[in-house]
């Protein structure tokens, strides 16, 4: 069964505690209450004293792994949903950050996050990685029944109409890129928007230009999305962001069995290539 | 002069002001996962019941003065290319609220100041007529009254709406713009009240906002050295991701960068929040991290802003930054370390 906010809340309060005498840390990144405006926001503990602040709550959108790699290679320890947990296990594979530099707190029973379409189809609901956990495990048959006849979004459409779904969709963009900057896995020092010599975005808002940016970003994440519903959560245009990423997570869940960080030792989807592995595109 | 109108016959007066104006209102608009209230024209006369005045905008209506991508003219016109292009129809925006409409007074000090004056937004801004609206209770996040603004009343637009429960109050402050748009007449005609009832709904409505518990102790502007230099930047804002959203809604960020499409100059949105924004052809970036970012973009509106334009501030406390971020980093609580850390260091401050 997925855990209560509550008990997570308190659990979480003492293993910093613990978490802080065991490990000589640069800080904790968790949840806490926005002092003035009482919303969900990360936060950095440096010392023991602060453990009261740690919260877990329905609005705790953010993915706190993308913080680590700003810190890095200090010992940081970081409370982490089971999406996170398994982008830290991709930064792991991927040679990002290295697992003796991390204190992983992982939610069990991962009660999921309000308005996140991720969370509804979501195959982790435990930590993939962890030195301490919080809350009861889930599951495997839990999780299954709860997944029973779940389906992705936009998973009936035939290829047309996904494209006039994402022109629609896309058409609010402001290139803001706050999708990309809530990404896990957009992680680059230097992304293609940012990059003028040679101009792959070029400047301007058409609605062509937006896909381009979209499509662009889409192109990187098969093999490397988590499903997390970060880059939606994040757009201040509602825009259905998922729409496209989750169709790449889930063909290469059904053609090749993979799942992006459910190891630190599972090799990269594009490095594990067999010459027996169908290719029938991924639209 | 003081009107009263029903529900009705605001809506009649919007239908006949319809005849000249593009009238542009707030409307609820479903985008995706999010229901949101947006600054739209009026297309129909059907649409003018729907209009959505009972909450704050999520967005001010800044695209209508500085559009995201605004097309200036062809390189060949040469260097005093006017703005001709797009329609100098009139344009009447309907419940604008005191925030916004300090920044687009904040736009009329930047973009049409002596020597400098933006021909484009010129032209926008005389072809606009502002009705402002009496906000009844605080935005979420808001902080207004912090930054010196009224949520209740505004005198710097012609005309101010008050929603009195059971239909309407206008008060007309600026007879001349009126004039000028032809439309006194049509106001003239509704039946006139005393100006104590509509100060008791203000005086009510005033109850609502009581106490903040967010406080701007110091004066405007901010040291500009000392804060510089004394605030912990990375520590106050280490959870930003670098994206431009709080200052594409805010309604006073006004950065915007310059771009060709073949022959045609373009002038679009920018961000201080973004590391091109400052990142120099030699590949030098003056402003290497986000914390250096955050702290331009705090003392622009805190300390440069008031600085060159006599205390005025450049934030109006909309709260809209902080209810978009993803992250829901809040410049209150940067603020408020900003202030303790000059306190603390002994830095003396402008009386507030």
């Amino acid at each position: 069964m997925a855990n209560s906010y509550k008990e997570i809340t308190k659990e979480l309060q003492e293993i910093a505690a613990e978490v802080f005498a065991e490990h000589e840390i640069k800080h904790l990144v968790g949840f806490g209450r926005g002092e003035f405006s009482g919303l969900t926001e990360p936060v950095f503990l440096k010392n023991p004293e602060e453990a009261e602040r740690l919260i877990f709550q329905d609005d705790a959108a953010p993915m706190l792994s993308k913080y680590l790699l700003k810190y890095k290679p200090d010992l940081q320890a970081v409370v982490a949903k089971p999406c996170d947990s398994r982008a830290l296990a991709y930064y792991i594979s991927e040679g990002k950050i290295s697992r003796d530099n991390l204190v992983i707190i992982g939610i069990n029973g991962c009660p999921g996050i309000e308005g996140n379409t991720a969370c509804q189809e979501c195959d982790t609901r435990n930590p993939v990685i962890a030195d301490y956990t919080v809350g009861e495990e889930m599951s495997q048959q839990e999780l299954e029944a709860e997944l029973e006849g779940v389906k992705y979004l936009l998973e009936d459409m035939t290829p047309a109409e996904r494209k006039e779904h994402y022109s629609r969709e896309f058409s609010r963009c402001t290139q803001c890129y706050a999708c990309r900057d809530a990404c896990p896995v957009c992680y680059c020092d230097h992304c293609y928007v940012e990059s003028n010599q040679p101009e792959w975005l070029e400047e301007g808002s058409s609605a062509d230009k937006d896909m381009i940016f979209h499509l662009m970003r889409t192109m990187h994440m098969p093999g490397r999305c988590v499903n997390c519903g970060a880059c939606e959560m994040a757009c201040p245009e509602g825009i259905e962001m998922r729409s496209m990423t989750t169709h790449l997570y889930h063909r290469a869940k059904e053609l090749y069995n993979y799942r992006p960080g459910i190891s630190p030792e599972q090799p990269t989807l594009f490095s594990d290539f067999d010459k027996e592995d169908s290719e029938p595109g991924f639209l | 002069m003081i009107k009263k109108l029903t529900a009705e016959e605001l809506k009649a007066l919007l239908g006949e002001l319809r005849q000249k104006f593009l009238v542009i209102a707030p409307f609820r608009v479903k985008q995706g996962r999010l229901t949101k209230v947006l600054y739209q024209p009026v297309k129909s006369e059907d649409q003018l019941s729907s209009i959505y005045l009972k909450e704050q905008p999520d967005a001010s209506p800044k695209e209508y003065f500085l559009p995201r991508d605004d097309r200036l003219g062809e390189e060949t016109a040469g260097a005093d290319c006017q703005p001709e292009e797009w329609s100098d129809y009139p344009r009447l925006f309907l419940g604008v609220r005191s925030c916004d409409i300090a920044g687009i007074e904040l736009f009329d000090d930047v973009f049409t100041e002596n020597d400098f004056v933006d021909p484009f937004y010129q032209q926008r801004r005389d072809n606009s007529l502002i009705i402002g609206y009496s906000c009844q209770e605080p935005a979420d996040n808001s902080f207004c009254q912090e930054v010196g603004i009224n949520p209740l009343e505004n005198e710097n637009v012609p005309l101010m709406l008050y929603d009195a429960g059971e239909g309407f109050y206008l008060k007309v402050q600026d007879q001349e713009v009126l004039k000028r748009f032809e439309m006194l007449d049509m106001i003239e005609e509704l039946p006139e009240v005393e100006s104590s009832e509509l100060e008791e709904i203000v005086r009510e409505n005033r109850k609502n906002f009581s106490e903040n518990e967010f406080s701007l102790e110091r004066g405007l502007p901010f040291p500009e050295k000392e804060a510089f230099t004394s605030v912990d930047w990375e520590e106050a804002t280490a959870s930003c991701l670098g994206c431009g959203v709080c200052t594409f809604y805010c309604p006073t960020c006004f950065c915007f960068k310059f771009f060709w499409e073949e022959i045609e100059k373009n002038r679009a949105w920018d961000s201080c929040m973004f590391s091109l924004f400052t990142a120099h052809a030699s590949g030098h970036n003056p402003r290497e991290t986000q914390d250096q970012r955050w702290r331009q973009r705090l003392l622009h509106k805190f300390s440069y802003h008031p600085t060159n334009y006599q205390g005025s501030p450049g934030c109006v406390g909309c709260g809209r930054c902080v209810s978009k971020c993803p992250v829901n980093l809040d410049i209150r609580r940067v603020l408020d370390r900003v202030e303790k850390t000059l306190a603390g260091e002994g830095v003396k401050g402008n009386e507030s």
